[in-house]
């Protein structure tokens, strides 16, 4: 018994030592930014402009009658 | 486009645009809260990116200064009014500046403050006002108050082009909105991809909605039998590929910006569009176009004093006597041009200068006439004659072979391609002196290599 338990601790101590070693040889990582996702601001645009002005059929029903304007102006502009 | 294609907004693009974040009341103004439409309009800015709005500005300060640029000013249309004689009234409202000196010059230095001249005796009816008589007789004495208002005022003749130049002129001005949004309203409005914020402009959508009827179709190749531009025709290059945005917000403010002080300081005080820096100029793309190293003996000889349009591009549109006025009938503004062609003629360069030493470009007739504005008032045009109708261009329909540049005599000795006096309408040979070729390069008896 008291040979495993002195197996296991040299065992940890040797995984210790060769991590740290390995760590202070490994080259330096760029530190890594946290990238902050910017929730879309639903309530800026949901409201009632955004309904009326995504919704097609609704724009149609909605829209003026086209006003026919007579061309009066003639030639290259 | 249909009404409803011209202000229908696409969801997903526009929320991943980061002006989607923004609440639509924050450029627009209205009410975002009401579903009803004449309420939820009402106080609705339509274009806030144009005056007096011009939201963009409050985030983009590197290219708010495109308040000062052709698109927005139309500066390049009063640079030609004037020269023809024209004058712009120096206090509208677009130089309030120069208004507020001039009321401080003329009105706000005697008329400081009320009690100056008035007196609000205590104990009477609200409102009592005395005057008193004494000073404002004082003051009369010391200033010609007629003669003051008289200078503050435009005179007739500048209200007349004013009136007409915003019925006519402006309404080819252009917002940010005109170019990165919809299209510009002179040609119908509407969004371009559903209210996307564009960085770059459409082509067809935004720059040659309104630079069609010329530049446009040359490019494009709409003239029958004639082949659009070889860097359309072969490269598909649009307009941004060669006139950047940069050049379009045009923020320089420095001489130095646009001009080299080799230029000699009387050159950059011209302000007309062949004065300055080319930017596009062809040698930006081909560098070896008449350098030491250009194996084409035509360069070689002709750099300098052609312009690169004079070889390379064809027949192009010319236009005449344009007039503008009010319909009777609609209360509308309208023009009238009384003719439009395909034409192609070399003339002589009227301003050579340090960026454009050539002797000979091509020149267009442009629609100007003496009488054009006479519905707004007579003679508003009195120095026509000082400035060409035939006018220095660069058609946007280059090829690499033309007719001119198949062989030497055909464009030595062809009088045919140049603008001698008989091909000028005689009551414009006056103001076209300085393009009018008098004698057509003589023909040349030896073939050079290519």
């Amino acid at each position: 018994m008291k040979r495993i338990i002195t197996t296991l601790l040299a065992s940890i101590f040797l995984l210790t030592a060769c991590a740290r070693a390995a760590s202070a040889t490994a080259t330096p990582q760029p530190e890594e930014i946290p990238i902050i996702i910017t929730p879309v601001i639903e309530g800026a645009f949901l409201n009632e402009c955004k309904n009326c002005h995504t919704d097609k059929q609704l724009l149609i029903d909605t829209a003026k009658p086209v006003e026919v304007v007579e061309k009066e102006s003639s030639g290259a502009g | 486009m249909e009404p409803w294609q011209k202000v229908l907004v696409n969801r997903d693009d526009f929320l991943a645009d980061p002006h989607g974040q923004l609440a639509c009341t924050k450029c627009h103004s209205g009410d975002n809260t009401s579903n009803n439409k004449e309420t939820a309009h009402s106080g609705m800015i339509v274009d806030p990116s144009a005056l007096p709005a011009k939201v963009c500005d409050s985030c983009h300060y590197d290219t708010a200064m495109a308040g000062t640029g052709l698109h927005s000013t139309l500066g390049g249309y009063w640079t030609t009014l004037e020269e023809r004689g024209a004058s712009k009234p120096e206090h509208d409202a677009a130089r309030i500046e120069i208004l507020m000196a001039t009321y401080n010059q003329h009105c706000g230095s005697c008329h400081t403050n009320c009690q100056e001249c008035h007196y609000f005796p205590p104990n009477t009816e609200e409102g009592t006002v005395l005057v008193k008589e004494n000073v404002v007789q004082e003051k009369l004495s010391q200033v010609n108050h007629l003669a003051e208002i008289e200078a503050m005022r435009a005179s007739p003749d500048q209200e007349a082009i004013h009136t007409m130049f915003g019925n006519h002129c402006a309404t080819c001005h252009a917002s940010c909105g005109d170019c990165h949004i919809s299209q510009p309203n002179n040609v119908g409005g509407g969004f371009v991809q559903g209210h996307v914020v564009m960085k770059t402009p459409s082509m067809s959508q935004n720059c040659t909605a309104c630079h069609g009827s010329r530049v446009g179709s040359e490019y494009l190749g709409k003239h029958e039998e004639i082949p659009g531009d070889a860097h359309f025709r072969l490269e598909r290059m649009n307009c941004m590929d060669c006139h950047s945005g940069a050049e379009m917000h045009n923020p320089g403010t420095t001489c130095t910006q646009c001009h080299a002080e080799a230029e000699g300081i009387e050159k950059t005080q011209d302000t007309n569009r062949y004065a300055g820096e080319q930017t596009p100029s062809c040698e930006s793309c081909h560098p070896e176009m008449g350098a030491w190293n250009d194996t084409n003996q035509n360069h070689l000889l002709h750099k300098d004093k052609l312009a690169c349009q004079v070889c390379h591009s064809v027949s192009y549109t010319s236009c005449d006597g344009c007039h503008v006025a009010i319909s009777e009938k609609t209360g509308n503004p309208f023009y009238e041009t009384e003719g439009d062609y395909l034409s192609f003629f070399i003339g002589k360069n009227p301003n050579p200068n340090y960026h454009r030493p050539y002797e000979y470009v091509v020149l267009r007739h442009v629609p100007a006439s003496a009488d054009a504005y006479n519905f707004y008032g007579e003679n508003l045009l009195p120095t026509f004659n000082s400035k060409s109708t035939w006018v220095y261009s660069t058609p946007h329909n280059v090829q690499k072979q033309t007719p001119q540049n198949s062989s030497c005599n055909a464009c030595h000795g062809n009088a045919a391609i140049f603008l001698t006096a008989d091909k000028v309408n005689p009551e414009e040979v006056q103001a076209n002196q300085d393009v009018i070729v008098d004698q057509v390069p003589s023909l040349v008896q030896q073939q050079i290599r290519v």
